[in-house]
């Protein structure tokens, strides 16, 4: 369960008495943190504290305290934090902080909620340069927030804006609330500043790239997420506490993950304009749609992502719909992938064929189960257990069925391959160790991170440039085979052709399903065994000589 | 990078808070490499031999690297295995003890070294290899090694896939799993004995009921983790 720390002190245009921004209209009944606590609410989030300034406490107070939430008086900014650190540190689940004026699709506050792995996260999008004057700016790196900006702290070279939602869990919520403290501690003393510092890279050595598939949930992409003129043009007048606590939790070298937004809303409604702007825009969004798109994994293999992905989703919505669950459609598959080599197992032509099919559409429901599983938001252990059992169960029942076709086949069809026992049990020695180079080089590399710690900027300093690689030559000196591995991986990363060679070389499972099936049912056994063998083994040259390249480096 | 080199300047007013944060930083490092280190060292499926030697050679001589051992025992495995296969058929069964006394001694090593992760699949290697070849060369029914091969291929995927979910198989199943050692020796003393083609089916029955049944039942005392955001890590088998 969440807690949520809402900030509804940003005053409304109009002088006293026009209230908070938080309580805008939403629609022809509602307010902007009426619609929130809601939101939150569904979400189960059903403690919190709502931080106000005196003048509304009294009207807000009655209202958020019956959904749960403690309404508190805070007289500044400084108060605002110190607000924040008390909730910090009596936190024992994660905490969400929030501005109370924010108008967020539902589905970006459930994934804030429910998907999040990193201890630390923040919403964020791609910087406009409409955006640069109104939203804090920030700095990505590699899966992590490098900078963060406020209204006194500049950023270098931002490349993203900080949309104010920001989701803190245990551990860091210690780090949280010490920052919070000591925010509270000088904020009233810092000057602000313009928000952007412009530097040059220094030739040889380069700012931590920024690869955005690292972010969760993609950056938004495309113009459908470009928001009128009326959203971006408004700047906050208030001191902006999600953006302060995001600088100091970056500043404190805590890692940051950036959480895109794509074509979700995420917007900040400071005058009645705005806030019906920004429920247009809300409104606008087909969430399911969403929803589903994001089901389908972004990085599978080529002929997953054409030849099953691109219809999958609508078995994975069919199935939503009647209620299977992940666990069953994995079972069906298994099942069917159980007859496929039933039919392999026949030795005739037409068996072949029909094994081949069934074996085509196993591997259709093996990704519609994981799929099915983030639409519907069922994960379990049990489930992600099964799911890569019954993989490695199918192939290998599959490699047993045509073994036994080959040898059952008669002797003058082109189903007989001999036996090919010991081409079955290479195959699958093959395969399987294959797998344990992943397994064992992923444990090996994921022991060797989070090691460092990240960069720590004190909390006073107007500007990032303790950041900038220092200057000169220096870095150049050292490249070993290795690293230009690795520069060489990363530059064909970003060419579309070589991204896809280099995904089919590996022959990753979906590619392997398909080799089966064709060979199978064009050729023999003999053949599949064959096309495994060697392919599988070229495969294993080429990851094997490339990880070593990377581990040396 | 060390802790002091990245705390670039703590400043006065959030002194106390940096020292926090990079003792937190510390504890993340510190639980990456037991979970992680462990899981790699699991990967290797080591039998008590292996066990007894890490513990009584592996600290008399210190340091004893694990993996140029270990690509010495696959390779004077494939030695054997290719002189075994003409008339000195019985040189094949001293491949065992050769890749034990070489690859054992390291079963207590953190594997720490930048290419460490290549020790399991390369104990895996010459674990499959080995069977496989001794199968072949002493008739033993081609299903039957596939099965037994099969058998050690859901013990080893099944142990990646457990400790994902940090559900760790408990000691005993490594115990009465026999590990690599064990099972190429149990092997290589059955052909010795012609008793191959009976040894395989057996190896293959003891240890699927042990893997299966220990697998399920853990299932059955486990809850089901339900609504927990699983460790799915899809980066790690990209292409599975």
């Amino acid at each position: 369960m969440t807690v949520a720390v809402v900030l509804a002190t940003e005053a409304a245009p109009g002088g006293p008495g026009a209230g908070p921004t938080a309580e805008l209209p939403y629609g022809p009944a509602g307010t902007l943190l009426e619609r929130l606590l809601d939101q939150l609410t569904s979400l189960n989030v059903h403690h919190g504290r709502i931080i106000v300034r005196r003048d509304i406490a009294a009207r807000l107070r009655e209202r958020g305290e019956r959904l749960g939430f403690d309404v508190i008086e805070s007289k500044d900014v400084a108060d605002d934090l110190r607000v924040v650190a008390e909730a910090a540190r009596e936190a024992r689940q994660p905490l969400l902080i929030l501005h109370g004026d924010t108008v967020a699709s539902g589905e970006l506050l459930t994934r804030l909620v429910c998907d999040s792995k990193a201890p630390a996260s923040a919403v964020v999008s791609r910087a406009r340069a409409a955006d640069a004057p109104t939203r804090p700016v920030v700095r990505l790196g590699r899966a992590r927030i490098v900078s963060a900006g406020s209204r006194y702290h500049q950023v270098t070279n931002p490349n993203a804006v900080f949309r104010g939602v920001l989701r803190v869990a245990p551990p860091e919520t210690a780090a949280l609330a010490g920052v919070a403290d000591a925010l509270a501690e000088i904020v009233d003393g810092l000057r602000p500043v313009s928000p952007i510092r412009t530097a040059d890279e220094p030739a040889g050595e380069e700012f931590e790239r920024f690869v955005e598939r690292d972010v969760e949930g993609d950056l938004d992409g495309s113009s459908t997420a470009a928001p009128g003129p009326v959203l971006t043009t408004t700047a906050p007048r208030g001191d902006d506490v999600p953006a302060l606590l995001l600088t100091g939790l970056v500043r404190a070298g805590v890692r940051v993950r950036p959480r895109g937004i794509r074509v979700l809303v995420c917007e900040r409604a400071l005058t009645a304009e705005q806030a019906a702007a920004a429920r247009t825009a809300a409104l606008s969004v087909d969430e399911d749609r969403v929803r589903l798109d994001a089901a389908v994994k972004g990085d599978d293999g080529f002929f997953t992502t054409y030849a099953v992905s691109s219809y999958s989703w609508r078995i994975a919505r069919w199935a939503a719909r009647h209620r299977l669950t992940p666990n069953m459609v994995t079972s069906i598959s298994m099942g069917v992938a159980v007859l496929a080599a039933v039919w392999f197992a026949a030795g005739t032509r037409a068996g072949m064929v029909v094994g081949a099919v069934l074996l085509y559409f196993a591997f259709v429901l093996d990704c519609v189960d994981g799929q099915l599983a983030r639409y519907t938001r069922q994960f379990s252990t049990l489930g992600a257990w099964l799911d890569a059992t019954f993989d490695r169960a199918k192939e290998y029942v599959a490699y047993a069925g045509l073994a036994v076709g080959s040898t059952a086949a008669a002797a003058a069809s082109g189903v007989h391959g001999g036996n090919v026992w010991r081409l079955a049990v290479a195959a699958m020695a093959v395969q399987t160790c294959r797998h344990m180079v992943d397994f064992a080089f992923g444990a090996a590399k994921r022991r060797g991170t989070g090691g460092a710690p990240l960069p720590v900027l004190p909390l006073d300093a107007p500007d990032d440039a303790a950041l900038d690689p220092p200057p000169g030559p220096a870095a150049t000196a050292h490249v070993n085979p290795g690293r230009l591995a690795i520069r060489l991986s990363n530059r064909t990363e970003r060419m579309p052709g070589l991204r896809w060679a280099k995904k089919i070389v590996i022959l990753p499972i979906g590619e392997r399903f398909a080799v089966i099936s064709l060979t199978a049912a064009l050729f023999n056994a003999r053949v599949t065994f064959l096309v495994l063998l060697s392919w599988g083994l070229l495969a294993a040259a080429y990851t094997l000589s490339g990880r070593i390249l990377r581990s040396l480096a | 990078m060390t802790a002091d080199a990245g705390n670039i300047d703590a400043g006065n007013t959030d002194a106390g808070n940096t020292d926090a944060g990079n003792h937190a930083v510390r504890a993340r490092a510190a639980d990456a490499v037991a979970y992680h280190g462990g899981r790699l060292i699991a990967y290797r499926d080591d039998g008590w031999p292996a066990r007894l030697l890490g513990r009584v050679l592996g600290r008399a001589a210190r340091g004893w690297p694990p993996l140029a051992p270990a690509l010495v025992a696959a390779a004077s495995t494939v030695v054997l295995i290719v002189a075994g296969t003409g008339e000195r058929a019985d040189l094949m069964l001293f491949a065992p003890v050769v890749a034990l006394l070489l690859a054992g001694p390291a079963a207590g090593h953190p594997h720490g070294g930048r290419l460490d992760w290549l020790v399991p699949p390369v104990i895996r290697v010459t674990e499959y290899g080995y069977l496989a070849a001794l199968g072949f060369a002493r008739d033993v029914p081609d299903p039957m090694i596939y099965v037994l091969i099969a058998v050690l291929a859901y013990h080893h995927y099944d142990i990646v896939y457990r400790t994902r979910q940090k559900l760790w198989p408990r000691d005993w199943v490594f115990r009465a799993g026999l590990g690599w050692d064990g099972r190429m020796l149990v092997a290589a003393a059955s052909a010795f004995a012609g008793i191959a083609t009976f040894a395989y089916a057996a190896l293959a029955a003891y240890l699927g009921v042990l893997f299966g049944v220990e697998s399920v039942l853990a299932w059955a005392r486990t809850e089901r983790g339900e609504g927990v955001m699983v460790n799915l890590e899809e980066e790690e088998e990209a292409g599975s």
